[in-house]
């Protein structure tokens, strides 16, 4: 292997160009040193590259790949607990988001049509590598699921895949959250802990809110609820997280999106108790209130990420914070 | 993290050891790699940031020279600029071929993978454009070209190396600024070197990425910087983000069962 | 203008996703209440 050496003779003796020390000579005038400003930043550019995500396909796909699983597990509790008209709609529902899922994560590639290469390997540490086997183990299930209810064909098999939709589907509702938590966005890194919670709330309430919306009001009881405790979740889970992450989460609180989902969501969650216990067009007004609560959602979670990765004051100060820290343990020990 | 890519590759490690104190500026670096690697051009803007058009790296920038502007002395040069103290500090800044390299981790299709070097490399022909090593990357590194839809980064030269040349922009560093070699050799090189440089007078140097315990467990490519790394536009405390996906997955874990239980819960009622 | 025209059209395939789901999803519960009649119009009340 050959290495850089700049000497042309080849002599150990011989001082290199390499070995000049900068501002080891000179006359410096005696000057008063100003105080310094301490530079945050290379003049003001983001440490990060900017995710190259597009909002309508990658938040749509946060929002699109939550409503498909939880409306698949919807759906398999709806049958198994006798509500056919319940379990048909989230089926049908699971299945439509199944397939904008898939249409925003194939149009976000660069090169779509190479998108069978994420089958050539297995790999935990990319929560996109998982989540495409997620997708592979549970399109199957909920394609057959919706199928087998329409036509009545196969029950015994519609009843397997059903179930099996239903339990794969809490899968593809909460590793969204790791998705984007696997990432060095400041917003979206730091809210590792409270994410899944978040997104498996909001799902579960955007599950519901479609069930309310098209199930008989009759069957539509888990909806309602499920749209209630989802919400709760949601609210919950997005209050700690903005509170915990300090400085870092000021772009969640300052979130018009985020805030517009949770009036949204919580809007719908409480007519859905309530009004849209009797009246049919009070529970559609609740659902979709529900539906545009949960993607306001989504829309607001991935662009305060995209705020933080954009200003290199919340790449840079929490990283001195903890050098800092680290230092002082350090000298305590 | 118990695997010890210095120790799997028996020494066989290349890297850069980039010294910023003796760099003058002169971008031939990002001249030589973008000639050698066929990088295609990235805009012809005026930034007005000093001397730096180029602006950071990404796809089409894979050598990016960092020009900072201060009133600060820099050691005991006079700089002739009237009653102002001033310096330049001069950067060339590349992909760091981390130990633990979140980009690697993150790529769903395996087209980022570890070289028999011990650098990380795209291969353009798997790569599928998903962009998720772009926000994976703590240093901003990586990024999805415009043209051809994939990712691309420096390969340190990858088809450069079996062939015993070093990376080109080593190779036309007119100063040695950039010095490649056995990263064991350069890291003992870059030690000498700060202690030469501290004794000098220039008390704020300090090596960047040398540090095996770091965050990314040591980069493949490291520095020499004579101020804080964010000067410089680098981390100061950069973390390979999959450090912490064990207790992602878990907290994942605990969401999808808790979903199961609640929608069980909702539906157990039979009104 | 144009560019604020271009920016919602990015929009509109989300957009019509959604409306789509929502209706073959409207659909499929109505088509469920098929033979059931007394459950169309007013619900059980207990």
């Amino acid at each position: 292997m050959s290495q850089t050496d700049v000497r042309m003779d080849g002599s150990a003796e011989t001082r290199a160009d390499r070995e000049a020390t900068p501002g080891s000579a000179g006359g410096r005038r005696e000057r008063l040193v100003t105080h310094r400003e301490r530079a945050d930043s290379y003049y003001g550019r983001p440490v990060l590259n900017e995710p190259t995500w597009k909002d309508h396909d990658i938040a749509a796909y946060l929002f699109l790949g939550g409503l498909a699983g939880a409306s698949s597990t919807l759906a398999a509790a709806a049958e198994l607990t006798g509500r056919p008209g319940l379990a048909r709609a989230s089926k049908v529902g699971a299945l439509g988001a199944l397939g904008g899922s898939l249409y925003c994560l194939i149009h976000d590639l660069g090169r779509p049509e190479r998108f069978l290469n994420m089958l050539r390997v297995f790999k935990v540490t990319s929560p996109m590598s998982v989540g495409t086997w997620i997708l592979t183990g549970y399109g199957p299930q909920a394609g057959a699921a919706a199928a087998t209810d329409m036509t009545g064909l196969f029950p015994g098999l519609g009843r397997a895949a059903t179930v099996g939709a239903g339990l794969a589907g809490t899968a593809l509702a909460t590793y969204t959250a790791a998705l984007i938590s696997d990432t060095a966005v400041p917003v979206w890194h730091e809210a590792y802990r409270e994410m899944p919670f978040l997104f498996a709330g909001s799902a579960a309430a955007s599950a519901g809110g479609l069930g309310m919306l098209a199930a008989p009001l009759a069957e539509a009881a888990p909806a309602r609820r499920a749209a209630l405790l989802g919400t709760a979740v949601e609210c919950v889970a997005a209050s700690r997280m903005e509170r915990r992450l300090g400085p870092v989460g000021e772009p969640l609180r300052r979130s018009r999106l985020l805030r517009l989902g949770e009036a949204l969501s919580l809007a719908g969650a409480l007519a859905g108790v309530t009004v849209a216990r009797r009246s049919r067009v009070a529970a559609m007004a609740a659902g979709a209130a529900l539906l545009a609560g949960s993607a306001c959602t989504r829309f607001g979670i991935f662009h305060a990420g995209m705020e933080s990765a954009n200003d290199p004051k919340y790449t840079v100060q929490p990283q001195r914070r903890r050098l800092a820290k680290k230092r002082a343990e350090r000298e305590l020990a | 993290m118990a695997f010890d890519l210095d120790e799997h590759l028996n020494g066989n490690r290349v890297g850069f050891f980039t010294d910023t104190s003796i760099c003058i500026g002169c971008k031939a670096c990002e001249v030589a790699c973008k000639e050698w690697n066929h990088v295609p051009e990235d805009g012809l803007d005026f930034t007005g940031m000093s001397y730096d058009n180029t602006v950071g790296l990404s796809a089409d920038t894979w050598r990016h020279v960092a020009f900072v502007e201060q009133r600060t002395p820099m050691g005991r040069q006079e700089p002739g600029v009237g009653d102002m103290d001033f310096r330049w500090l001069m950067s060339s800044d590349v992909c760091k071929h981390c130990t633990h390299a979140a980009c690697l981790d993150v790529c769903p299709t395996g087209s980022l993978f570890r070289t028999e070097y011990g650098t990380v490399v795209v291969q353009e022909d798997v790569c599928n454009g998903c962009g998720y090593c772009v926000p994976a990357c703590p240093f901003g590194v990586i990024g999805k070209r415009e043209t051809t839809g994939v990712a691309a980064k420096c390969t340190m030269c990858y088809d450069r190396l079996p062939a015993g040349e070093e990376p080109a922009c080593a190779k036309t560093c007119p100063t040695d600024s950039i010095q490649f070699g056995d990263l064991d050799e350069l890291r003992e090189r870059a030690d000498r070197r700060l202690r030469q440089v501290q004794e000098a007078g220039m008390t704020s140097a300090r090596l960047y990425g040398r540090d095996p315990d770091d965050g990314v467990g040591g980069m493949g490519a490291f520095f020499l910087l004579l101020d804080e790394p964010e000067v410089y536009g680098l981390p100061p405390d950069p973390v390979v983000t999959t450090r912490d996906l064990p207790s992602m997955w878990r907290h994942v874990g605990m969401a999808a069962a808790g979903l199961l239980a609640g929608i069980a819960v909702t539906a157990w009622r039979r009104r | 203008m144009k560019r604020n025209v271009g920016k919602v059209v990015e929009y509109l395939p989300f957009l019509g996703i959604v409306a789509v789901i929502c209706t073959t999803s409207w659909l499929a519960g109505r088509s469920s209440l098929a033979g059931r009649p007394s459950l169309v119009r007013t619900p059980v009340r207990r």
